[in-house]
Formats: structure tokens, C-alpha cells, sequence
């Protein structure tokens, strides 16, 4: 990636911050956003040591006056979403999350081609599960006398052995997509989950 | 009859594939609520349903506001005593426009009436088809699912897709319940959608929107609404008992052709 700049939203943390190294270490520089203040400054030095250059943006993604404007000339999104919403339905409770991922996967294909002609490539990555700081923004409403639909097995990852993904796992997708390596690749779906979602879907 | 004694709930029921529905399932024994925000087109529709079957009720609300869905859903349990099946279908097309310029608030209009929409009317029945348990289809599209080459709808498309995965969600969660949740997903359909669209920019974008003759088993015709209607009437009929969480594509082929 020398030469390139890249910006990663939700930089801070789990993947945001792995691909974000990931894209230091090939020589991109790269802009980390995220509304954490804590944890971007020291994402964003860590990145900044492992390559040519890294800045902070604070920003809310939420708030379009906030966000860097870009002019991209040519170049390649990559998108997270989820198998939730795409390969698996049964996460009882996680309703409008899947909902939001599938939105995401659909926005992903619609600008592959919207964009093809810009010379923009467009990719969706879905992680399963990944050892990230996300439960910590997640909510579980545990309704007393609710009804339990189903027990099922515990998680069960079958290519590791129940463990999740690192976050550099997934980076490492994302590393794939983002430079020349995939420059016939756009519109495309990769999922991320050690076959995960073959096992419970 | 396929929905005697049963009573249905149907958003953006004064138009399209809403009010073919509404008739269908009215001339198949179900009495109606025909919900919708347009107040000039909703009462003829309910006396038009109501004149085919064994009672319809016309409720103006708008999907996006909690307290008038949970409203008008109390006054069709009132007056017909219970609820068995939810079509929600209420939607719109939007704005078409090259992603860079679409403002937030058109993206958020979008999502509020086609999926925010979705999720209140979702919520508003399901204590009543709770009861003794139903059925609820929600109307997606092929777009966002099946066919992303509208340019110009990534928007459109995305609250598709969003509507498809929350059913798929809700047909795991409140299968336990017995209550079935299938999604419909048509190609075109002749309704009136297309009056309430928006294009801007639509000249920037390099491609053709419409492609001509893309359906394959009608050399390009839409279907009517009706025929949107007998695949909903399946899925909300005990014909469909074993069927939930299936995204059922009504559209000529139309996504084989186009992709
Ligand atoms: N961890 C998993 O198991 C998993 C699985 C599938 C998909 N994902 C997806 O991966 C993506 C990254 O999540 P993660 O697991 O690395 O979580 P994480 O919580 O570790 O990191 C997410 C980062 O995004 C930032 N963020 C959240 N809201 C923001 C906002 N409004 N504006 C700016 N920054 C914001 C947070 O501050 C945080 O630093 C998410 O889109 C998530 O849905 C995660
Ligand atoms: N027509 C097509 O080609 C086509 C294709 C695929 C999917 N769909 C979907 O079918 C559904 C029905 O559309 P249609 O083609 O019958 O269109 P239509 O415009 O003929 O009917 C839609 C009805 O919904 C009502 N409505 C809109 N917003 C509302 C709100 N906020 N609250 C209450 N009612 C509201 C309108 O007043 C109208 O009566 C939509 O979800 C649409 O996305 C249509």
C-alpha cells in the first residue's frame, strides 16, 4: 500500500484498529476516526509508529458536518457487516443489528456498480464472531418471563475450535480487498466466521 | 374460502400491491383493517373491500408513529375481536440520486417509513397475534436482495434489505409463538409508487436505469398488484402452515436477467 492513504472509521478499537496497523505496516498512511477520544489517541500512535504516518479524527459518524469530505479518484471501500443478517438469522433479540448489517451488505452492491465507472471498488466483509471491545456498546434486554426459544450449543467456531477471530484475522481480509491485489474485485461478499454460520444458522 | 374467520391488518393498504391484497384477502372470507396515511385514497379502498368480503375498517396512520399504530391496532381488535395476519407493506420509493448527493434527511426518510415503519407496525401487532398466533409478511423487493443494478436506489435498496433480515430475525424469534414471518420480495409491479419517487442528478450516473425487456416471462410487463397478492395470500393462508423465514421473489425472472 505505499503511497496510498487510507481513513478507517471506528479506528479505535477491535477491527477498525487492526486493519488500520495492517494498513501502517504496508506503507499507507492512515486517517483512524472514531468518537472514542481515549482509545483513538492511542490507536493512533500506535499505527503512527508502525508506519509512515497516522492522524486522529475525532468525529461522530452520525454527523455528516463532522466527517472528512473526500473526493476519492479512484480507489476501493471496504464495508464491515455481519453474518448476522446475511447467513444467520438465529441471534434472538439482535433483530434491528441484522437488520442494519443487511442494509449495509445491499448499500455495499448497490455503489459497486454505482461507482465502477469512478474506478471505485466496493467490498463487503462479514466477520462472525471476533474478540473485539464491541460488547461493551452492546446492550442485552434480559425481559423476565420471556419465553426462551431455543437452546442451542454454545457458539461454536468450527475451524478454531470454538475461539473467536482476532481482529488481525479480519484485517488481514480487509487487506486483501482494499490495494491492487483485488483490482478486478468489487460488488464481492467475503465472509469471515471459520464456518460459523454453516453450523448454526 | 383460504382466510375465513380470520382478521387482517395491511399497511399502505389505499394503493398498489397493499389494496390488491386487501381485496383478495377480503373475497377469501378475512375481514380488513386497511391502513394508511393518505386520506384521500383510503376511504374509497375500504368501502371497495369492505364491499367484497365480510367487513372492512379503514385506519389512517401513519407507519412512523408508535402511538397512532398502537392506536389503530387496539381499534381493529376492538371491532373485530382479534388479529391474525400483518402485511406490512407500507413503503416508498424515495429519492434516486448518485450517493453523493443525497442529503441525511432524504436517507432518513427512507429508512423511517421502510424499515423504522416496519419494526412500529411489527410491534403494535404483535400482542393481539400473540393470542392464538398468525402470520405477518412484510414486503421487500428484489432490489437490495436478488438485483442491485437500480443505480441510483442504493438507499431504496438498503431499507429492502434491512426489511428482509428483520423478518428473517422475527421468523426465528416468534416461531416458539406461532407465529409465522415470511417476506415477499417482488420485481415490478404496475401500482402507483413511481408518482411519489423522486430523481435528482440522475444524468450523472453512467448507466442506464431501465433496461427494457428484462422480464423475462412477460417481455418486460410488470406484474399487477394482483398478482402480488396471490403469493401474499399463500404465505399468510394455512397453505403456507410450514413455511416462515422464506423470502418468496415474485418477478418474472427479472433477477435472472438482470443482476
Ligand atoms: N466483534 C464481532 O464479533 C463482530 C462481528 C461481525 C461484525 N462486526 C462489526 O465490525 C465492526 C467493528 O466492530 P468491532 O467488533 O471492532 O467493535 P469495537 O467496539 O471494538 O470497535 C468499534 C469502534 O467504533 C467506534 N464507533 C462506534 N460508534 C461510532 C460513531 N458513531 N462514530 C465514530 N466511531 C464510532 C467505537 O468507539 C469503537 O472504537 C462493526 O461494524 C461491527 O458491527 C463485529
Ligand atoms: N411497485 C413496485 O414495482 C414494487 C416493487 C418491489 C417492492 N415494492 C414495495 O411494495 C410496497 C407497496 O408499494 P406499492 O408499489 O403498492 O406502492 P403504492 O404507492 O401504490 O402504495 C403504497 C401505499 O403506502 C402508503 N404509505 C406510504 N407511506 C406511508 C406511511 N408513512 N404510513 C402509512 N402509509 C404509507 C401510501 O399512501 C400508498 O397508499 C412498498 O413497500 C414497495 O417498496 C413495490
Amino acid at each position: 500500500m505505499d503511497g496510498k492513504v487510507a481513513l478507517v472509521t471506528g479506528g479505535a478499537s477491535g477491527i477498525g484498529r487492526g486493519a488500520a496497523l495492517k494498513f501502517a505496516q504496508e506503507g499507507a498512511r492512515v486517517g483512524l476516526l472514531d468518537f472514542n477520544p481515549d482509545r483513538l489517541e492511542a490507536a493512533a500512535a500506535e499505527v503512527d509508529a508502525a508506519g509512515p504516518g497516522a492522524m486522529a479524527l475525532q468525529a461522530d459518524v452520525r454527523d455528516p458536518a463532522a466527517l472528512p469530505h473526500l473526493r476519492i479518484r479512484g480507489g476501493s471501500i471496504v464495508i464491515t457487516t455481519s453474518v448476522n443478517g446475511s447467513r444467520m438469522y438465529s441471534n434472538v433479540g439482535a433483530s434491528v443489528y441484522a437488520a442494519s448489517r443487511a442494509a449495509r451488505l445491499a448499500l455495499g452492491k448497490m455503489l459497486a456498480l454505482e461507482l465502477a465507472r469512478d474506478r471505485i471498488r466496493v467490498n463487503v466483509i462479514c466477520p462472525g464472531s471476533v474478540a473485539t471491545n464491541i460488547w461493551d456498546n452492546t446492550w442485552v434486554l434480559d425481559r423476565e418471563g420471556r419465553r426462551v426459544a431455543s437452546e442451542f450449543p454454545v457458539v461454536v467456531v468450527p475451524l478454531s475450535g470454538d475461539k473467536p477471530a482476532t481482529a488481525e484475522q479480519i484485517a488481514n481480509v480487509v487487506l486483501f480487498l482494499v490495494p491492487d491485489m483485488a483490482s478486478h474485485v468489487t460488488g464481492e461478499v467475503v465472509v469471515i466466521d471459520g464456518a460459523q454460520s454453516l453450523l448454526k444458522g | 374460502m383460504l382466510l375465513e374467520g380470520k382478521v387482517a391488518l395491511i399497511t399502505g393498504a389505499a394503493s398498489g400491491i397493499g389494496r390488491a391484497t386487501a381485496l383478495r384477502f377480503a373475497r377469501e372470507g378475512a375481514r380488513v383493517g386497511l391502513l394508511d396515511f393518505n386520506p384521500d385514497t383510503l376511504g374509497e379502498a375500504a368501502s371497495e373491500v369492505d364491499a367484497a368480503g365480510p367487513g372492512a375498517m379503514p385506519l389512517l396512520a401513519d407507519v412512523r408513529d408508535p402511538a397512532a399504530m398502537n392506536a389503530a391496532v387496539e381499534q381493529l381488535v376492538e371491532r373485530f375481536g382479534r388479529l391474525d395476519i400483518l402485511f406490512a407493506n407500507a413503503g416508498i420509493a424515495g429519492l434516486w440520486a448518485p450517493v453523493g448527493d443525497i442529503r441525511p434527511d432524504e436517507f432518513d426518510q427512507l429508512f423511517s417509513i421502510n424499515v423504522r415503519g416496519t419494526f412500529l407496525s411489527v410491534q403494535a401487532a404483535l400482542p393481539a397475534l400473540r393470542v392464538q398466533g398468525g402470520s405477518i409478511v412484510i414486503t421487500a423487493s428484489v432490489t437490495g436482495n436478488a438485483m442491485f443494478s437500480s443505480v441510483g436506489a442504493s438507499v431504496y435498496a438498503s431499507t429492502k434489505a434491512a426489511q428482509l433480515a428483520f423478518g428473517k430475525m422475527l421468523a426465528f424469534e416468534l416461531a416458539h409463538e406461532r407465529i409465522r414471518v415470511n417476506i415477499v420480495c417482488p420485481g415490478n409491479v404496475s401500482t402507483n409508487i413511481l408518482d411519489h419517487i423522486s430523481y435528482r442528478n440522475m444524468e450523472k450516473l453512467r448507466y442506464p436505469v431501465r433496461h427494457s425487456g428484462d422480464v423475462p416471462l412477460t417481455d418486460g410487463a410488470p406484474a399487477t398488484p394482483d398478482q402480488i397478492a396471490s403469493a401474499v395470500l399463500f404465505l399468510v393462508s394455512d397453505e403456507a402452515s410450514y413455511v416462515t423465514g422464506e423470502a418468496l421473489v415474485v418477478d418474472g425472472a427479472q433477477s435472472m436477467f438482470r443482476g
